[in-house]
This record gives structure tokens, C-alpha cells and sequence, in this order.
């Protein structure tokens, strides 16, 4: 009888131990997931139920290239809507995503909408269509923690995230995660193949809108001259969209 | 005794501490020592700082936003150089068409819409197309001077309802080169698609819901001047998921002065993802009447009378960014055989030779002298400023058209372009009998 007490106290301690993690300076850290989580939180809960205006900005050897304005109407991580405003040349391109993995290209010109995949782009620019309308990697990657860093100056979780299946973008994304408040700092992208692919750097840049996460820089490896630069510059916020807002017959509609 | 279990426990515990720890000491992804970092060291934010000043244009566009009608306008400044087929059996010798070798044109495409009511759920547009001296069609074909009414509607939404009426430009199906079941519009040139925008007048609702969404469309046979005479309708029931995008099409009329009935089409279409970054899709439709005339080895007419069908299918590839290319199989239950068109162009060269064959080069239509035909197109973008696109239709009877072009953007505004089309085949072909063996358009492009 003393042994099974014993031995159950011992389960208990082994169970305790185990999660979540111990570091070596004693403190208790938040699971992998719920680290995540976090950091998702500051991007796709700042943006739901919102109407947005961003800059996407293409840099060629620090010289400004090219500059797209879109317009984002953001439901959830899955209902999005984005409208090309400027240049002219590219004026009223659109791309949706209705649901997961179900994306959407209107092209003005040809007055017609296309089915396309997620790893294509509105812009010619380092953010593929799901880089830009589903910030939320919960749903498609398995984290794991893997330590603590010191970027930029802040100390920051580590956590490598997991495809859970090969019709994810990304094989493996290895997630900066500054500690305290779980804001993301950086993300770096690898192919199926074990290959980095690119690279993207976050930060809040508004006085206005402290600690919203509303600056972002894409750097890839194969063009290493080139990055790509987002910046939100405009949110309105408790937008009440309507289901068919987000649906691929309403394309052509409007 | 006790005491080894306890040592035994201890150890137990302590050594999966330690491996947990040790795994932030061990990161898999660190890089080896000495390995250089792939992107540097320098702050990712500083390009930022670079050139970031809004441009007077951009602060217009900003500043404008949201106030009265939103208004486009696109001017084009064309120059062409035709190699004109003189051996055509539609053109023998240039007599018919005499079309000119250098030609030029000015055309401007001009778009007007503003939105009213709570949620803009009222909108107008007028589009309006000009063209002149001598403007080309896509397939190359020389007009003179041109000007119509491309849209002009009303249309108002709510929750899942929708509703417009007036001349209206609506693409049905999935395929991105040939349309089958697009039997509201004019069909298009597979190899230059967004060259026809002219519209249809029509009335159109719409309902979205849960099971689908589906179109009503009310529209007559409207002829260029908006005479008509016979009632025309459609139907569409449309269904979009993850995996698969479907639709279903109906269209039909009234029967035709001399008691004909109309060619009522009846068709579906898909797209899914058939792997990442490759898109498969398919239209089909089925026609219940055929008025095609057919030519016998005497020149003169039959019509077969039964239905028949057209059929798609192709796929689309992304390369990245906006680059991609799609390839497109076309079955068209209309088109001639082999022997039809022999007999087609024995009589064409018949009838010219009786300075009547102006009236059947019509029946020279699109994808019409064949019954097969493979469509290929890829679109790269460069380094943000250069577009590339090559188009290339291969009929059954081995002729092809293509289509190169580059298009540089100036700035975001003014955008310069070289394109070439190209007719290859034998005289007894259908590319090869065509008016042109090659176009040559140089163009400039400014957007607003």
C-alpha cells in the first residue's frame, strides 16, 4: 500500500514536471500552443471584423519599385476580401478567400473570376494570398517550443510549427515570439524540401495604435535584392459584413 | 530498499526535466557555427526609410477616396503593321477586304460609377468604348471608327440579393480561354479575352444562400442598334467549397419568325485544386439545335439540325507572384470536319468568284472551322515592371494562331506594349486562310 502511494506521488511529480516546460531559471512557460495562439491573436483579432487600407511596397536594392494600395475587407482568418486600388493599371483586381483553402482572383479586364491556389499572389510581391489573408497559423501547423532567443533586443519564444498536412504552403515555419506579450517578431518560411524560402519581419510602428502589429517586411532567398514592405495604414473596426460579401459569385457582382 | 526506489524516481524525473531543457539548448534549427546568415545582420525595417514619400498621384488617389463617382479612363495610342495574306481564300489577293498595311488608332475606354444608399447598396456605372481612325478587333480584324455604350446599369444589393438591369458584361464558366456555356455574350479571342467588353442588356437577380447561389437572367436578342424582337432567359445554380466550385447552366428563348426553335443550352462547369498551386477545371454544354450552315462538294447548304456539344477542359499552374500558365483542350460538336471545311472554302471560292462571298465569310468563326483545338498561355511579371504573355491556339487540321507580347510600365500610370500575332497554315486551314499572316501593335497605355 505504501508503495502505490509512493508510486503515484512519484506519477503525480513526473506529470507536474513535464508540462509545461521548466526552464533552467525556474520559471513556468506557456505551452507551444498556447504561445502561438497569442501571436495569432495580435494579428487576426485586430483585423476581424475590420475594413483596412494597406501599402504594399516593393523594394529592388533598397530603391522603391513598385506600390500597390489595397483595400481589405477581413471577416475572419478565412473571409477575406482584397481590392487592388492603385496603381491604375492594376485598379479593381480582386482576390478572395471564401473558406479555407478557397481562393479566388477577379481580374477586371477580363471581367472574370478564377479558381487559384493560396501560393499565388495579388502583387508581384514576396507575400504569396495566404501570407496576406490568413495571418492565423494555428489552424495549419503544429507548434513546438524550442527555446528562447534574443532578437532586437527582446527576448523571445522560439517555436517551430509543423505542416499537419502537405497541402500547407510552408513544410515548417520557425516562429519569433516576443515574451510577456506574446507580440510575433518574426517568421522564417521553409520549403518541402527543407529549404528557408523567406523571411518576414513584424512590428508596430503606429503612435496611434500601440501594440498593434501593423508593419511588416517579406524578404525572400531567392531574389535577395528584393523585399517587400506592408504597412496598414487605415482601420476601421466593428465592420458587419454581410455572408455573401465573401462568396465567389459576388465577384463579378461588384 | 525504499531508499534506491526513491533514488530510482529522483533520477527518473530530473533526467526528463533535463531533456526538456536541453532542448532549448539543442535547437535543430540553430545554424552550424560558421554557417553565414542568409539574410545578413542589418535591420529589416530600414529599407522602410527609403523613398516612402507618397508621390503627388498617390495623395490625389488617397485624397479622393470616398468622394462622388469614381471615374477611369484608359487611352490607347496604336500603330500596326499587318503582313497581309494574299493568298487567303476569304481575301484573295486583298480584292474583298483590301485591308491597308499601316494603320493607326486612338481608343479610349472610359468608366464612370458611384454607389448610393445605406451600406452603397445602390450603384450605377457607365462604360463607354471609342476607337478610330482604323482600330483592330482582337483577331486582328480592321475596322473603322467605333463607338458604343460597353455597360451602362443600375444594380442594387442586400443580404444575399442581388439585382441589376441595363447592358451588362457577365462571363459564365470556369475555363479561362474557350466558354462554352458563356451563351449571354459575344464569345471572346481565347488569345486576347479582354478585348471584349462589350455587353449584353439584360435583367439579373441573384440569391446566395447556404445551398448555392443562383442567377435569373431576362434578356432579348438585341442587335447593336438595342432592336429586338424575341425574348431571351437564363439560369444559373452555383455551389463553391474548399475542394470544388460548380455550377450549372440554362439558357433558351423564344422560337425564331419562320417557327425554328431556339438553340437552348444546357451545360456545367468545375475548378478544384488538383494539387498545390495547379488548378484543374472543365465546362461542358450541350446545344439542342444546330444552324451552323454545312457545305456539300457543290457549294451549296444543308443544315444538320441536331444538337450538339462543346467541351473544355484545362488547367492553370501558378509559377509564383502573378505568373502563370494554363492550357486549355477544346471540343466543339459544331466545328467542321475535315471534308466541311474543304467544301466551306470550295465554296467561298465559289461564291467570290461570283462577288458573293462576302455574305459567308461569316460562317469564318471563332474555333468554328475545326472541331478540336489545344489552347496554351503563360503570363510572367519581372522584376515588377515587365510583363510578358505568350498565347498559342493549335487546331485540329495542324494550323495555329499566336500571340507574344511585352509590356513595360512606365510608371503606374503609362505603360508601353509590342505584341504580334501571328496566322500559320495552309490555305485549305483555318488559321491558314485567315486575311493576315502576321500584326504587328505597338501601343502606349495611360490609365487614370
Amino acid at each position: 500500500m505504501k508503495t502505490i502511494r509512493v508510486l503515484a506521488a512519484l506519477s503525480a511529480l513526473y506529470v507536474f514536471a513535464a508540462t509545461p516546460v521548466i526552464s533552467h531559471a525556474g520559471e513556468r512557460e506557456p505551452s507551444a500552443m498556447r504561445i502561438l495562439d497569442m501571436a495569432d491573436d495580435h494579428w487576426d483579432l485586430k483585423l476581424k471584423n475590420s475594413l483596412v487600407e494597406l501599402d504594399l511596397l516593393v523594394y529592388r536594392e533598397n530603391e522603391l519599385r513598385t506600390t500597390y494600395k489595397i483595400k481589405l475587407k477581413y471577416q475572419d482568418n478565412y473571409h477575406v476580401l482584397a481590392e487592388t486600388i492603385y496603381p491604375p493599371r492594376n485598379e479593381g483586381e480582386k482576390m478572395l478567400q471564401s473558406g479555407r483553402k478557397n481562393y479566388w482572383l477577379f481580374l477586371p479586364n477580363i471581367n472574370k473570376a478564377v479558381k487559384i491556389s493560396e501560393s499565388n499572389s495579388l502583387s508581384n510581391s514576396d507575400f504569396s494570398n495566404s501570407d496576406l489573408l490568413s495571418p492565423r497559423l494555428s489552424h495549419e501547423y503544429t507548434p513546438v517550443l524550442v527555446g528562447t532567443e534574443k532578437l532586437r533586443d527582446a527576448d523571445t519564444y522560439k517555436l517551430e510549427l509543423l505542416a499537419k498536412d502537405e497541402s500547407s504552403s510552408y513544410a515548417k515555419i520557425i516562429y519569433w515570439v516576443r515574451k510577456g506579450d506574446f507580440f510575433p517578431m518574426r517568421r522564417d518560411y521553409y520549403t518541402f524540401s527543407g529549404q528557408l524560402l523567406k523571411r518576414l519581419d513584424m512590428k508596430s510602428s503606429s503612435a496611434e495604435h500601440k501594440g498593434m502589429l501593423d508593419t511588416f517586411v517579406m524578404s525572400s532567398v531567392l531574389e535577395k535584392d528584393k523585399k517587400t514592405v506592408l504597412r496598414y495604414t487605415k482601420r476601421t473596426t466593428k465592420v458587419a459584413y454581410t455572408d455573401d460579401t465573401f462568396s465567389p459569385s459576388s465577384l463579378m457582382k461588384r | 530498499m525504499k531508499a534506491w526506489r526513491w533514488l530510482f524516481a529522483a533520477a527518473l524525473i530530473v533526467s526528463n526535466t533535463y531533456s526538456l531543457s536541453c532542448a532549448y539548448a539543442s535547437d535543430p534549427n540553430a545554424a552550424p557555427a560558421g554557417q553565414v546568415e542568409p539574410f545578413g545582420d542589418d535591420d529589416p525595417f530600414a529599407v522602410i526609410n527609403s523613398g516612402i514619400e507618397q508621390s503627388p498621384q498617390e495623395s490625389a488617389v488617397a485624397k479622393n477616396a470616398g468622394r462622388g463617382p469614381e471615374t477611369r479612363v484608359e487611352v490607347f495610342l496604336k500603330g500596326y503593321g499587318a503582313d497581309i495574306n494574299n493568298s487567303s481564300p476569304v481575301n484573295p489577293g486583298n480584292r474583298i477586304m483590301q485591308l491597308r498595311e499601316y494603320t493607326s488608332a486612338a481608343e479610349t475606354r472610359v468608366t464612370i460609377s458611384d454607389t448610393i444608399g445605406k451600406a452603397d447598396s445602390l450603384r450605377w456605372l457607365f462604360k463607354g468604348f471609342a476607337a478610330g481612325p482604323d482600330y483592330h478587333e482582337a483577331d486582328g480584324t480592321q475596322r473603322g471608327k467605333e463607338s458604343r455604350i460597353d455597360e451602362m446599369f443600375a444594380d442594387w444589393k442586400g443580404d444575399g440579393l442581388f439585382a441589376s438591369a441595363g447592358k451588362r458584361r457577365i462571363n459564365w464558366g470556369h475555363a479561362q480561354g474557350f466558354n462554352p456555356v458563356n451563351a449571354i455574350a459575344p464569345p471572346r479571342d481565347p488569345l486576347n479575352p479582354g478585348y471584349q467588353t462589350e455587353g449584353q442588356p439584360m435583367i439579373w437577380g441573384n440569391i446566395n444562400s447556404s445551398i448555392g447561389a443562383v442567377d435569373v437572367i431576362l434578356t432579348r436578342n438585341f442587335d447593336e442598334n438595342w432592336n429586338s424582337g424575341k425574348n431571351r432567359w437564363g439560369l444559373k445554380w452555383g455551389y463553391s467549397s474548399a475542394d470544388l466550385d460548380f455550377a450549372f447552366y440554362y439558357f433558351d428563348g423564344a422560337e425564331y419568325d419562320d417557327g425554328r426553335r431556339f438553340e437552348t443550352m444546357l451545360g456545367a462547369s468545375f475548378a478544384a485544386e488538383a494539387a498545390p498551386g495547379v488548378t484543374l477545371y472543365a465546362e461542358g454544354a450541350r446545344v439542342a439545335n444546330n444552324y451552323r450552315p454545312y457545305y456539300t462538294p457543290t457549294s451549296s447548304t444543308w443544315n444538320k439540325g441536331e444538337g450538339f456539344l462543346q467541351g473544355v477542359i484545362g488547367s492553370s499552374i501558378s509559377l509564383g507572384g502573378k505568373s502563370s500558365v494554363f492550357i486549355e483542350y477544346l471540343h466543339n460538336g459544331q466545328g467542321y470536319s475535315n471534308d466541311e471545311r474543304v467544301n466551306y472554302l470550295r465554296a467561298v471560292d465559289a461564291l467570290l468568284a461570283n462577288s458573293v462571298g462576302q455574305t459567308i465569310t461569316g460562317d469564318l468563326t471563332l474555333a468554328g472551322l475545326n472541331r478540336n483545338y489545344l489552347l496554351a498561355s503563360v503570363k510572367k511579371e519581372y522584376r515588377e515592371r515587365y510583363n510578358f504573355d505568350l498565347s498559342v491556339i493549335v487546331a485540329e487540321d495542324r494550323s495555329s494562331s499566336t500571340r507574344a507580347g511585352a509590356a513595360y510600365a512606365i510608371s503606374d500610370y503609362y505603360e508601353a506594349r509590342i505584341s504580334y500575332l501571328n496566322y500559320s497554315g495552309g490555305n485549305g486551314s483555318e488559321f491558314g486562310a485567315n486575311p493576315y499572316r502576321g500584326l504587328l501593335e505597338i501601343s502606349v497605355k495611360a490609365s487614370f
